[in-house]
C-alpha cells in the first residue's frame, strides 16, 4: 500500500471520533418514575409469645407466610411493578403464637453479616432486592438543568422529600431547580424514603441520554490498535538486504 | 614489429582500445605486434575496427625476461594459421626505455586471424560509445560485451534503494573476480542512480529503525500487558473491581463513568509511558554511539528527530488508544448505550494529551547527555500538577482555572468529560475544579505546548554536536 494512502487512512481512523460527535437528545416533559434507594433484607421467624410483647419496626415489612399479601411481596420482587401497600401486621397479632412470618426489613445500607430482629428472635439476613431506578441525570459540561418534582409518593401513600447535596450540605427541593455544571457531572436526587418505594413524577430539561453505540469505538480502536501493531511488525521484519 | 607505449589514463579505467585492425598480411607468417591505448576513444574515431575485425584468442602466459609476455594458442587445431600478437608494455617510470628494467611488456598473441563460430568474444573496448576489442574476464568482468551496449536506466535495487549512497550518478563498475562476490552479469552491470530522498522518505526510514527498537523494548509489551489487564481484571475479579469503582463513585448508571473508572489510572500511566518511549530515545543514540552512524548518511537532522518522535507518538497513542477499546469493550457488558460524543471528546482530548505528553518527554530528553525516563515523568505528573494545584488554591478567589487547562491536566480533562469526579494521579481532586466547557481550548493548548516542545527540541538537535 502507498506510505501516503497508510497516512491518509491512519489520520482518518484518530479522528473520525473527534468528527463524529453525534447529538444526545434531552428528555423532555413530565416523568412517573418508581424508584427505591431501599436494601430489602428477608428473614423468616415463627410467634411463640404474646403478641402483647411484640413491637413491629416501622422501617419492615411483615408477611403471614402464604397470605396473599405475601405473595403480593414475593410478587413484587420479581417485578417492581407490583403495589404493595399494606402487610400483615394485624393479622398476626390477630393469629397468635406459632405463626410464620417473613419479615423484610428496609435498609439504606447493607453489609454481609446484618441481622434482623423480630421480637425476641435474631436472625442473619438475606438480601432479596437492591435499589433500582436511581433519581440521577447526567448533565454534560455547559449545560443547565431544570428539575422540578411534582410529586413523591411511598407505597404506602404517604408524601416523601427530596433533597440533593450542594458543597456537601443538603438542599431539599421545594420548588424548580436549575443548576449549571461546569464538568460532566451527575445530578442525583435522594429521597427521604421508609417505605418500600416511591412513585415520583417529575419533569426535567437539560440533562442527557445515552443514544451511542459503544461498537462503533471498539472497532475504530481496535483498528487502530491493530494498524500500530502491523507497523511494529512491518519494521521488525529483517530488510531484504540484510544478510 | 612496431611496439607503442600504453600510457593509462589518471581517470576510472574505461576501455582498452585495440586500436585499428589492420588484415594481417597472409605473406607475413611472423607475429605482430598491435598497439593497444587504454583510455576513451571519441566516437567518431575512424581508426575504430570493423566488428568482423576483432580477433578470438586465448592466453598463456609466458615469462621474459624484460616483461610478460602472453602468448596466444590457436583454438583452431591449426598450428600453420597465421598468428598476431599484441603487446602491453607499461612504463614505470616516464624516462624508462623501451625492454629496460623499468618497464613490463606484456604481449598477447591473438593467434589466427580466424574466428570460431561457437568462441566466446569478449570486448576491450568498454567506452561508451561502441566496441572496439576484446581481451578476456579480468580486464572488465565476465560477459563485459553487455557492458558496451546500450543499458536501459534501471531503479534502484538492493542495498542501494535503501540507503542514500551518493547524490549523483556513480559508476560502480569494478573488478570483482576472486573477491567472492557473486552477481549475474545483469546486476553487476546494472547502472544505479543514487539520488537523495526526500524528507519525507528519510523521516519515515527513521521512524521505522526507531519502530524496530521499540519492537525489541520489553517495555512495549508491558504497556501492551498493561492496556490488556483491564479486561483481565474485569474478567477475573468482577465483583472486586466493581466494588472498588463504586467507593469512587465511578459505578453509576451511565457507561461513560464506568469507562473513566477503569481508565482512571491513565494519567500515570501516561506520564511514565511517554517518559520512557520518548525521553530516552535521543540520549541512548549518543549513549550508544548510534546517532553518530547517520552522520554519514546524507539524512537531515530534522528527519533524525521527528522520524524518532512520530514513532514514540505512534506508540504511545497506540497503547492508550487499545486501553481506550478494552474499557469500551467492557462497559458493553453492563451498558448498552453511551455517550458517543462525550467518548468522541475524551479521546480527542487523550490524542492532544499524549501529543503534547510525548513532545515535552522527547524535548527534555534530546537535552540531556544521559537518558532518564522519571525526569520528564516526575515533571510532568508530579511536579507541574503540584505546583499548578498549589497556585490555584493560593489564588482561588480570583478563579484562576485557566492554570487547570495547562497540558499536564489533560488526562484529568480526558476522564472528567466522561463524568468523572477524580482520577488516579496528582491531578486527582482538581477534575470538579476544572472547567470542561473549555475542552477544545485545552486541545488547543496541548497541541500547541507540543509544538513548542518540538521545535525547542529540534532546535537542540540541529545546533548538538555530532
Amino acid at each position: 500500500m502507498d506510505r501516503r494512502m497508510t497516512f491518509l487512512i491512519l489520520a482518518i481512523l484518530v479522528f473520525a471520533p473527534v468528527a463524529a460527535t453525534l447529538a444526545s437528545d434531552c428528555s423532555d416533559g413530565a416523568t412517573e418514575v418508581r424508584t427505591s434507594n431501599q436494601y430489602v433484607l428477608y428473614a423468616q421467624f415463627t410467634t411463640n409469645e404474646d403478641l402483647g410483647s411484640w413491637s413491629f419496626h416501622s422501617n419492615c415489612l411483615y408477611f403471614i407466610d402464604g397470605s396473599a399479601n405475601d405473595a403480593k411481596m414475593e410478587s413484587y420482587l420479581k417485578d417492581s411493578s407490583v403495589n404493595i401497600t399494606a402487610d400483615d401486621r394485624d393479622a398476626i397479632v390477630a393469629r397468635g403464637t406459632g405463626t410464620v412470618v417473613n419479615v423484610y426489613d428496609l435498609s439504606n445500607y447493607y453489609y454481609s453479616d446484618q441481622t434482623i430482629y423480630f421480637n425476641d428472635s435474631q436472625k442473619k439476613a438475606k438480601l432479596v432486592l437492591e435499589p433500582y431506578n436511581e433519581l440521577s441525570f447526567f448533565v454534560k459540561a455547559g449545560d443547565t438543568i431544570n428539575l422540578s418534582i411534582n410529586s413523591a409518593v411511598d407505597n404506602m401513600g404517604d408524601k416523601v422529600s427530596a433533597y440533593y447535596y450542594l458543597n456537601y450540605s443538603t438542599v431539599y427541593i421545594d420548588g424548580p431547580v436549575e443548576m449549571s455544571f461546569k464538568t460532566s457531572s451527575i445530578f442525583k436526587v435522594e429521597l427521604n424514603l421508609n417505605g418500600l418505594y416511591a412513585d415520583v413524577s417529575y419533569s426535567v430539561f437539560g440533562n442527557s441520554e445515552p443514544s451511542g453505540s459503544a461498537t462503533t469505538y471498539v472497532v475504530i480502536c481496535s483498528a487502530i490498535t491493530v494498524l500500530m501493531l502491523l507497523v511494529l511488525v512491518l519494521a521488525s521484519l529483517k530488510p531484504r538486504w540484510s544478510k | 614489429m612496431t611496439e607503442d607505449r600504453i600510457e593509462r589514463p589518471r581517470g576510472r579505467r574505461e576501455s582498452l582500445d585495440l586500436g585499428p585492425s589492420e588484415p594481417a598480411a597472409q605473406d607475413t607468417p611472423a607475429p605482430r605486434k598491435i598497439s593497444l591505448k587504454i583510455g576513451r576513444k571519441s566516437a567518431d574515431s575512424s581508426d575504430a575496427p570493423a566488428p568482423q575485425e576483432q580477433e578470438i584468442f586465448t592466453a598463456s602466459r609466458v615469462q621474459e625476461s624484460a616483461g610478460d609476455r602472453y602468448e596466444s594458442s590457436p583454438e583452431t587445431g591449426q598450428p600453420s594459421a597465421p598468428r598476431r600478437e599484441i603487446s602491453f608494455e607499461t612504463a614505470n617510470s616516464p624516462g624508462a626505455s623501451p625492454k629496460s628494467g623499468g618497464q613490463r611488456s606484456v604481449s598477447i598473441d591473438l593467434g589466427t586471424a580466424s574466428r570460431p563460430a561457437q568462441q566466446r568474444s569478449l570486448d576491450l573496448e568498454g567506452g561508451a560509445d561502441h566496441p572496439v576489442g576484446s581481451v578476456g574476464q579480468g580486464i572488465d568482468g565476465p560477459g563485459s560485451e553487455l557492458a558496451d551496449e546500450e543499458e536501459p536506466v534501471k531503479r534502484p535495487r538492493g542495498l542501494g534503494s535503501i540507503l542514500p549512497l551518493g547524490g549523483r550518478d556513480e559508476d560502480r563498475k569494478g573488478t570483482w573476480k576472486g573477491t567472492g562476490y557473486s552477481a549475474s552479469d545483469d546486476d553487476a552491470h546494472r547502472q544505479v542512480v543514487y539520488r537523495i530522498p526526500s524528507m519525507m522518505t528519510q523521516t519515515m526510514w527513521m521512524f521505522m529503525v526507531q519502530m524496530k527498537l521499540f519492537a525489541k523494548l520489553k517495555w512495549t509489551y508491558f504497556m501492551l500487558f498493561a492496556a490488556l489487564l483491564i479486561p483481565i481484571a474485569v474478567v477475573l475479579a468482577s465483583d472486586y473491581i466493581n466494588l472498588l469503582l463504586s467507593e469512587f463513585g465511578f459505578v453509576t448508571g451511565y457507561s461513560t463513568t464506568y469507562i473513566a473508572g477503569l481508565l482512571c489510572m491513565m494519567p500515570l500511566m501516561m506520564g511514565l509511558f511517554t517518559s520512557v518511549l520518548c525521553g530516552t530515545q535521543i540520549p541512548n543514540e549518543f549513549k550508544e554511539r548510534t546517532a553518530y552512524m547517520n552522520v554519514s548518511l546524507p539524512m537531515s537532522r530534522i528527519s533524525f528527530y521527528l522520524g524518532k518522535y512520530l514513532a514514540g507518538f505512534m506508540l504511545c497513542l497506540g497503547v492508550f488508544v487499545f486501553a481506550y477499546g478494552m474499557a469500551v469493550a467492557v462497559s458493553t457488558t453492563k451498558y448498552d448505550l453511551i455517550f458517543s460524543d462525550l467518548l468522541a471528546e475524551s479521546l480527542a482530548i487523550t490524542i492532544a494529551g499524549v501529543f503534547a505528553y510525548s513532545a515535552t518527554a522527547f524535548c527534555i530528553g534530546s537535552f540531556m547527555r544521559r537518558g532518564s525516563s522519571m525526569i520528564p515523568f516526575i515533571l510532568m505528573s508530579v511536579v507541574l500538577p503540584m505546583v499548578c494545584i498549589l497556585y490555584y488554591a493560593m489564588f482561588q478567589d480570583s478563579d484562576p482555572t485557566w492554570i487547570l487547562m495547562l497540558p499536564c491536566f489533560l488526562c484529568e480533562a480526558a476522564l472528567g468529560i466522561l463524568g468523572a469526579q477524580m482520577s488516579g494521579s496528582a491531578g486527582m481532586i482538581i477534575i470538579p475544579m476544572m472547567d470542561m466547557t473549555a475542552t477544545w481550548t485545552m486541545v488547543a493548548i496541548g497541541i500547541v505546548w507540543g509544538i513548542a516542545f518540538l521545535l525547542l527540541g529540534m532546535y537542540r538537535t540541529m545546533r548538538r554536536e555530532m
